[in-house]
């Protein structure tokens, strides 16, 4: 247990080793983060509708505060205030369990996900030895909440949109653990600051680990966008065909936790690039914080951007590029990447 | 924080339940026959095939991580490891394992 | 601090263990196999081993779980009906159970449990120290794992062509 929460950072007064302060600093830090991830998110919601807005040639949300700046708050007040009903049929415990679930998974993420806030001051809640399996096991849990969200709803739509997500989950989920072996090979470690903190030498320039890992980055980016059901990979919530997919049978606030968890997963997994690709903090001149966040909204622009653009996929096209393309494609990555890293030395 | 979320949106929110309401949403149609029914083999199939993989993956994650210091002792028996699963992979497309029509 | 968490993983784990068998609904018993596999991570990570710790819950609650939950959508809604019990089988559980008891007591009971000799807790479990053994001892159970998988993608395959006709 220590072992995980190893801290080793500056250490005022013998705050961090002794163990009460350790774990008064873990909590608070944890309620900071909680309180500033649920606002990012929110204001994630915001910039997405202002941007497809935007795309559209419309001005998207405007009227609430300045600029519209509060549209999300009120959209959360009104979410709340809307009758949460259960529909007949349901399978009570798992149909509360799942929305229960997604919004853990997205919010214990980030207890791993470190992220530079100043110069040499990093690493807030845990610094893992194995940091990046601990993604993929949390992340793994989001399976359940949309298979349970889907078979408790006692509906059609609801147990075919939960099916059909969680194999597509699960099938971009290999792709995406694969894209990221040629990293872990490159810089030898599995803990996130590690490999943010990694920096290819070329000359006087010192340059992101993307370089080296141009087809892993590629593949993490699709798979990524799979991960968090997002367009064009959102098959399970197409509207057209599914009504709601696995969410279909949710209103009010248990609706609202799913679509939270899902622009949580966004951040997440935008944060998590920016760091394994982009170096996540590291950059010249501008405190680590504000890089860190400027990669960030880099990965959101970009998700945003191909939402707008591209149509949705069809399904079985979108398991034929997950397992036939993406999947050799990432094994072969990792040979080649494994062949030169050896024969380099 | 997560439960206290739900219970909060039953205490705030107005209930006002009725029979139709309740109904499951089938695009306005009254609900015809029992939605849990069977589902096709192949979603059997890729949860199959993914715990496979996801154990070939699990295997690579301490293998990247050592390579270095392995070299090509590490490759060949990762080489090894590697091509008994693509052998399986091959076999899997071969036979239609991943056709989805 | 340490024993309190593994009291409340190892009862957590026993109560799943007990629900599997007692739910009548079969993605009940699912959760209640949930529980124990998290539990038994849990239990990984106070014996620092942080890479099992992650495998566990990778491999076993994130892919063989959802296995289970698939096989259960693909057999329909059936509830597990009581069926037919066997001829004398609460008699025959006693003793089967019993032997097993015994046979477990046989095994365990003269083992002294003691922490590895100058082990370094703060490697011991790291992915590092686990890949040596895997890659360097343990080589050839390694590479069996991969004929052992191969096998079940030929099975999982054969299994599913004879349904579909």
């Amino acid at each position: 247990m220590s072992a995980l929460l190893a801290y080793n950072g500056p250490n005022p007064g013998g705050l961090y080793t002794d163990p009460v302060g350790h774990w008064v600093i873990v909590v608070v830090a944890m309620l900071v983060l909680l309180l500033v991830l649920v606002t990012v998110t929110a204001y994630v919601v915001f910039l997405e509708r202002v941007l497809i807005g935007r795309f559209q040639r419309r001005p998207g949300p405007n009227r609430v505060g300045p600029y519209g700046l509060l549209q999300s708050a009120v959209d959360g007040v009104k979410l709340l205030t809307k009758e949460s009903f259960m529909p007949s049929g349901v399978d009570r415990f798992t149909y509360l369990l799942a929305p229960a679930i997604a919004v853990l998974a997205a919010l214990l993420t980030w207890s791993v996900v470190p992220f530079g806030i100043w110069y040499g001051f990093y690493n807030w809640i845990a610094n893992v030895n194995i940091g990046i399996l601990v993604i993929f096991a949390i992340s793994a849990m989001n399976v359940y909440a949309i298979m349970l969200g889907g078979y408790s709803s006692n509906s059609k739509y609801s147990l075919l949109g939960g099916l059909r997500s969680a194999a597509q989950l699960i099938s971009y989920e290999m792709a995406l653990g694969l894209s990221l072996v040629p990293t872990f090979i490159i810089v030898g470690s599995l803990r996130l600051v590690d490999i943010a903190n990694y920096a290819v030498h070329v000359g006087p320039l010192q340059l992101p680990l993307l370089v080296l890992t141009p087809i892993g980055f590629v593949i993490y980016l699709l798979a990524a966008v799979a991960e968090t059901n997002r367009a064009p990979f959102d098959l399970p919530e197409a509207e057209q065909e599914l009504v709601g997919g696995f969410h279909t049978e949710y209103s009010g606030f248990k609706f609202a936790m799913f679509y939270l968890a899902e622009y949580m997963n966004i951040v997440s997994v935008s944060a998590v690039a920016s760091i394994l690709f982009l170096g996540g903090w590291q950059g010249p001149l501008l405190p680590p914080v504000f890089w860190f966040l400027l990669k960030v909204l880099l990965f959101l622009f970009f998700y945003i951007w191909i939402r707008s653009t591209l149509p949705r996929l069809r399904y079985d096209s979108l398991m034929k590029l997950g397992w036939k393309l993406l999947l050799p494609l990432a094994i072969a990555n990792v040979i080649v990447t494994a062949l030169v890293v050896v024969w380099t030395g | 924080m997560v439960v206290s979320l739900v219970a909060a949106s039953f205490v705030v929110g107005p209930s006002r339940p009725n029979r139709r309401k309740l109904q499951v949403y089938e695009s306005g149609i009254v609900p015809t026959a029992k939605a849990r029914h069977k589902m096709s083999v192949r979603f059997y199939l890729t949860a199959m095939l993914f715990i496979i993989f996801d154990i070939e993956a699990v295997f690579f994650y301490p293998w990247a991580v050592i390579l270095r210091q392995l070299r090509w002792y590490g490759l060949i028996e990762m080489l090894v490891f590697m091509g008994i699963l693509l052998v399986a992979l091959a076999h899997i497309w071969r036979k239609g394992g991943l056709e989805w029509d | 601090m340490i024993s309190a968490i593994f009291l409340a993983a190892a009862l957590i784990a026993l109560g799943g263990a007990v629900g599997i068998v007692l739910f009548r609904n079969p993605i009940a018993s699912v959760l209640s196999l949930v529980m124990v596999m998290l539990a038994l991570s849990v239990l990984f990570l106070l014996l620092s081993a942080q890479f099992i710790f992650a495998v566990q819950v990778i491999v076993y609650a994130g892919a063989v779980m959802v296995l289970f939950l698939f096989v259960i959508a693909l057999l329909g809604p059936i509830r597990e009906l009581p069926t037919r019990r066997l001829p004398r089988q609460g008699f025959l559980a006693v003793i089967v159970a019993g032997g097993f008891a015994v046979l477990l007591v046989s095994m365990l009971g003269n083992l002294r449990y003691h922490a590895p000799a100058n082990a370094d807790l703060s490697v011991f479990g790291s992915v590092q120290n686990i890949a040596f053994g895997l890659f360097t001892t343990y080589l050839y159970p390694f590479e069996l794992t991969s004929l052992l998988l191969l096998v079940a993608a030929v099975g999982a395959i054969y299994l599913s062509r004879e349904r579909r006709s």
